[in-house]
């Protein structure tokens, strides 16, 4: 059929589709309006209607051809391999089968394992294999099964032979026979000493799970098929290969596994934390809504355990409770550290996790407190650094940072307790409201502004038992914390207590003293008190740097009040003062260490402002993407500060004309943005602006009001109408009422915007300018040329003036004039 | 392992911005990961889920970008290369599978073996794709709406977003794409393959 006929068809088809069947042949004549051959091709595929049913349903995988297993994991009772004589069948595994078999030569039971596929590579893999297996086979531990040899069979198929052990596995002895935590724990604790002997040989078992575990009659602990995996992992080097990844249970490996990355006996550990999560709670400890490997996977690697308290089921009456809270808390966090993604986080050996247990079984501190306390308080930091405003004073030095700095071994006696003061504290406070309990962005802002509340609520209650230098310590906290989550009032709030108590306890030189007076200078600087914040930073710099020189201050500090100095002097219109301190701050780049790295890409960004600000839009591009660089490079592409690089150069792009680019960019980070943070946080607010101004140019008019309000709103409630950005939002929004034809409702809010920034900046500032023109164009349109000119030519003077006549942004504004 | 994924990680991240075709690089390493994983599931060693192209593309990602990416976009870009490289895959071992059938001829072979040989999938498969192959020459679009489905295990959602087209676009082309082919798999088999 010729192209244009057969183009038609899908369109008959899917309308006719659409049809009652009883009409569908009148409509089919109908659409094909005399074409016989078009009427027939249309016909002849309606005519499959049913028959289509049957085809392209599944999955492509399920047409595929299936690899021929090996025959010689197939065995009848009676036949022998290589000195065994084969009894029954015991099971068939992912990896092959297991039989009962009976030893000719001695007459003792063993468990004959047949592994299904050949072993490839030829006789150095084979040598390696005999080698691992000598190894295994030296394991000598009353809990492990012991592996009386491992061969491989006329047909290339490795087989081994292991000691029988008659009992049940693991998940199913812990269902039928109820028993009391502390057996349970024993009973785990019997499994730890085993992998531990396992561990001290160097061997690692790679595929612990309930299954491989076997508890005796006499309520003994068997450990079966150690280091299996392994054996059967390696090429003739020991080198691991990967496919016996895909052989694991993916429910108890661990995220390195998954990755493939070297196991280590932490591996284990997290395997053992999984198991006993299911020996406590009965669960493991991810919610899952489906069983696909997918989403198993993705869990493991990125997701939230639970505890295993909270696995518990909710009914259950007194003894449900009462195990409940047995498990919060000590056990919880156990569970939880034996969890962690990272493996250097966890318990290092299964003998550690042991000890652990002995200890929680004796009445002693367990070490996981302690962790998990750590742990919290730097997750939530990593959480929450990055919902700080950016174009707002970059307060990012962190609540773990402080935390660290107060814990360091430096400090002297009173500091020390101090620091236990708070640090006892704290820890309360995220026992009471655990971030690691909470699921998605949401739950987690809700969990966190929980913790945040039963802070500020301990604080009310026992302030006044406290030290004043625990008190001081949690006002900065709860400033910063705030600060994180967006709660701008509450965070200025604790912020001028903490000022103000600072001041009182320690004297000028002081480390603390000077980053209190920073800290407050930043303050004046969110109530537009821009001269104020000025000078305190002048006197505050020169002491910090010299701090820092002396080690007092780490690089991340200074860096931090680098950065809020230069955003001040930008603001204030000082763009070389204000590059010289982003300079000297990018300076300081390589010190800071990596959690503070998302410094560089956010004052990299500021500074590409800044660039531009005086006219060097080239150089302010190439830095913009410059940062956008160094967030992607920082592999924190998905993160709040990344999205706030991408914000800024997507409005670059804007300027430049790039609008395609432009876009995709400040939607990826607008995407990012609601995925990661409060929303109602200022950098959400810049990426609406951005996006408006976007939206303006294009002449979407509707669609940059809508943004335009939404980003005022997010400003008006973080500070309110004196904010620097806020009279952008009012440009944006009056101008495009003006084009789409509502000049009335367009010149009070142009009025008001100008205004603003005739009050806050200097009368040649270019933002002024931007004002003044877009007054001027609604004058304009709305008949007034007499009072629009003036204003128009002021903005075309001021933005030469200040950018020079190349700089896209004076050359539009002098295209305007004409 | 771990240099390759940061090398599929620096590719596919170039490969977003420019916003082109994928590199020519990346499909080589990409190929390799499925088929591996498409190995281990057709040996059923991981019998405790279903086989489902989606639930390997998706590990394929996951361990290819470790996580690492970002973006949605580029996770459908890569879906987008994975359901094409997939339906390689499968027909690739379907196509060897069907020359050892043939080529069994030449050695007498035992009932046993004989009983393990691929029977009727990988025939249907390469007759699915020669036909999927001559949908396309006439209609490109609805032949990758197929692809992305069937071989990739894409949403009609997320078909509709990479191939920037609507929903109800690709749903449509899906129903008639079955039409089409499911008439041209009874006239291949009435030309008696």
């Amino acid at each position: 059929m010729e192209t244009e006929r057969a183009a038609r068809v899908p369109e008959i088809v899917a309308a006719a589709l659409d049809q009652p069947a009883a009409t569908r042949a009148d409509f089919v004549r109908a659409a094909c309006a005399g074409d016989e051959e078009l009427r027939r091709e249309v016909e002849s595929l309606l005519g499959e209607v049913g028959a289509e049913a049957a085809i392209l349903e599944g999955s492509a995988l399920e047409f595929a051809p299936q690899r021929p297993e090996l025959r010689a994991s197939e065995l009848r009772p009676g036949e022998s391999l290589a000195g065994y004589r084969v009894v029954s069948l015991l099971g068939e595994g992912g990896m092959g089968r297991v039989y009962l078999a009976e030893e000719v030569e001695l007459g003792r039971k063993v468990a004959l394992k047949l592994v299904r596929s050949a072993l490839g590579g030829g006789a150095a893999v084979t040598r390696h294999f005999q080698r691992e297996a000598r190894i295994l086979a030296g394991l000598n531990h009353p809990n492990i099964a012991k592996l009386h040899r491992a061969g491989v069979s006329a047909e290339g198929a490795p087989f081994f032979a292991m000691e029988y052990v008659e009992g049940r596995p693991l998940d199913q002895f812990c269902r039928e026979e109820p028993s009391d935590l502390a057996s349970r724990l024993r009973l785990f604790r019997k499994i730890c000493a085993a992998v531990a002997h396992a561990h001290q040989h160097l061997v690692i078992h790679r595929d612990l799970k309930p299954a491989n575990i076997r508890v005796t009659a006499a309520g003994e602990p068997m450990l079966l098929d150690f280091g299996i995996a392994r054996l059967l992992d390696a090429d003739a080097t020991g080198e691991e290969t990967g496919s016996i990844a895909q052989l694991m249970t993916p429910a108890y490996a661990s995220p390195e596994q998954l990755r493939r990355e070297r196991m280590t006996t932490a591996s284990d550990v997290y395997s053992l934390g999984v198991i006993l999560c299911e020996m406590l709670a009965g669960a493991r400890p991810y919610r899952l809504t489906t069983r696909r490997v997918d989403e198993v996977v993705q869990a493991i690697l990125s997701g939230e355990p639970e505890r295993p308290s909270a696995l518990l089921p909710r009914t259950g009456g007194s003894a449900a409770r009462a195990r409940r809270r047995a498990l919060e808390g000590d056990l919880d966090n156990i569970v939880l550290l034996a969890l962690r993604k990272e493996p250097a986080r966890r318990y290092p050996s299964a003998a550690e996790l042991g000890a652990e247990i002995d200890r929680y079984l004796s009445g002693q501190p367990v070490r996981a407190r302690r962790e998990t306390f750590r742990y919290v308080a730097g997750k939530f930091v990593r959480r929450h650094q990055l919902g700080v405003g950016a174009t707002l004073l970059v307060f990012l030095a962190l609540l773990g940072g402080l935390i660290a700095a107060v814990w360091s071994a430096r400090v002297a006696q009173r500091e020390r307790l101090r620091a236990e003061g708070v640090s006892a504290f704290l820890m309360q406070v995220f026992e009471v409201a655990s971030p690691l309990r909470a699921g998605p962005s949401d739950s987690r802002q809700g969990a966190l502004a929980d913790m945040l509340d039963a802070a500020v609520q301990r604080l009310e209650n026992e302030g006044a038992k406290m030290s004043p230098e625990v008190r001081a310590e949690m006002y900065w906290m709860l400033a910063r914390a705030y600060n994180h989550v967006g709660r701008y009032d509450l965070s200025r709030r604790f912020a001028q207590e903490f000022v103000d108590l600072q001041e009182t306890l320690t004297g000028p030189g002081d480390p603390r003293t000077v980053l209190a007076r920073a800290f407050h200078g930043a303050l004046l600087f969110d109530r537009g008190d821009l001269a104020g914040a000025e000078k305190i930073y002048r006197a505050a710099l020169p002491r910090l740097r010299e701090l820092q020189r002396r080690g007092k201050v780490a690089a991340a500090l200074l860096a931090e009040n680098l950065n809020n100095f230069g955003y001040i002097r930008r603001t204030q219109g000082d763009s070389r003062e204000a590059e010289a301190a982003f300079r000297e701050m990018l300076a300081l780049g390589p010190q800071l260490p990596r959690e503070s790295r998302h410094l560089v890409g956010i004052t990299l960004a500021t500074l590409a402002s800044t660039l531009a600000d005086s006219g060097r839009f080239g150089e302010a591009l190439a830095t913009a993407r410059e940062a956008v660089a160094e967030a992607r490079r920082d592999g924190a592409a998905a993160s709040g500060w990344a999205a706030f690089t991408l914000t800024v150069l997507g409005g670059f792009l804007t300027e430049a004309g790039e609008w395609s680019e432009a876009a995709s960019l400040l939607q990826e980070s607008e995407r990012i943005l609601r995925q990661t943070l409060a929303t109602s946080t200022l950098w959400l607010g810049d990426n609406l602006r951005n996006q408006a101004i976007l939206a303006l140019r294009q002449e979407r008019f509707a669609e940059a009001e809508a943004l335009a309000r939404e980003a005022a709103g997010i400003y008006l409630q973080a500070f309110g109408a004196h904010y620097d950005h806020y009279p952008t939002t009012q440009l944006v929004l009056g101008l495009a009422q003006a084009r789409s034809g509502r000049v009335a409702e367009g010149e009070p809010i142009l009025r008001a915007a100008l205004k603003q920034r005739s009050e806050d900046l200097a009368a040649d500032h270019f933002w002024v300018a931007e004002a003044e023109g877009a007054l001027g164009e609604c004058l304009r349109l709305a008949g007034r040329p007499a009072e629009a000119e003036p204003l128009l030519r002021s903005r075309a003077d001021k933005l030469q003036r200040a950018f020079g006549a190349a700089d896209p942004r004076a050359a539009r504004a002098a295209r305007e004039l004409r | 392992m771990e240099t390759r994924a940061l090398e599929i990680t620096t590719l596919l991240q170039a490969w977003s911005e420019s916003g082109g075709e994928a590199p020519r690089e990346l499909l080589p390493l990409v190929y390799d990961e499925l088929r591996a994983l498409a190995r281990s599931h057709l040996r059923h060693e991981r019998s405790d889920h279903t086989l489902q192209a989606t639930a390997l593309v998706h590990e394929a990602y996951l361990r290819l970008v470790d996580g690492q990416l970002p973006a949605w976009k580029n996770r459908t870009h890569f879906y987008g290369i994975a359901a094409r490289l997939m339906r390689r895959v499968l027909v690739d071992h379907a196509r060897q599978q069907h020359a050892a059938k043939r080529g069994a001829g030449e050695r007498p072979l035992a009932l046993e073996e004989a009983r393990h040989l691929p029977g009727g999938a990988a025939v249907e498969l390469l007759a699915l794709d020669a036909a999927l192959e001559e949908f396309a020459r006439i209609y490109p679009r609805q032949a990758r709406v197929v692809e992305l489905k069937f071989f990739g295990g894409l949403e009609a959602r997320e078909s509709a977003e990479l191939m920037d087209v609507s929903e109800r676009t690709v749903l449509r082309d899906w129903s008639f794409a079955k039409l089409w082919l499911s008439r041209a798999l009874k006239e291949g088999k009435a030309d008696g393959d």
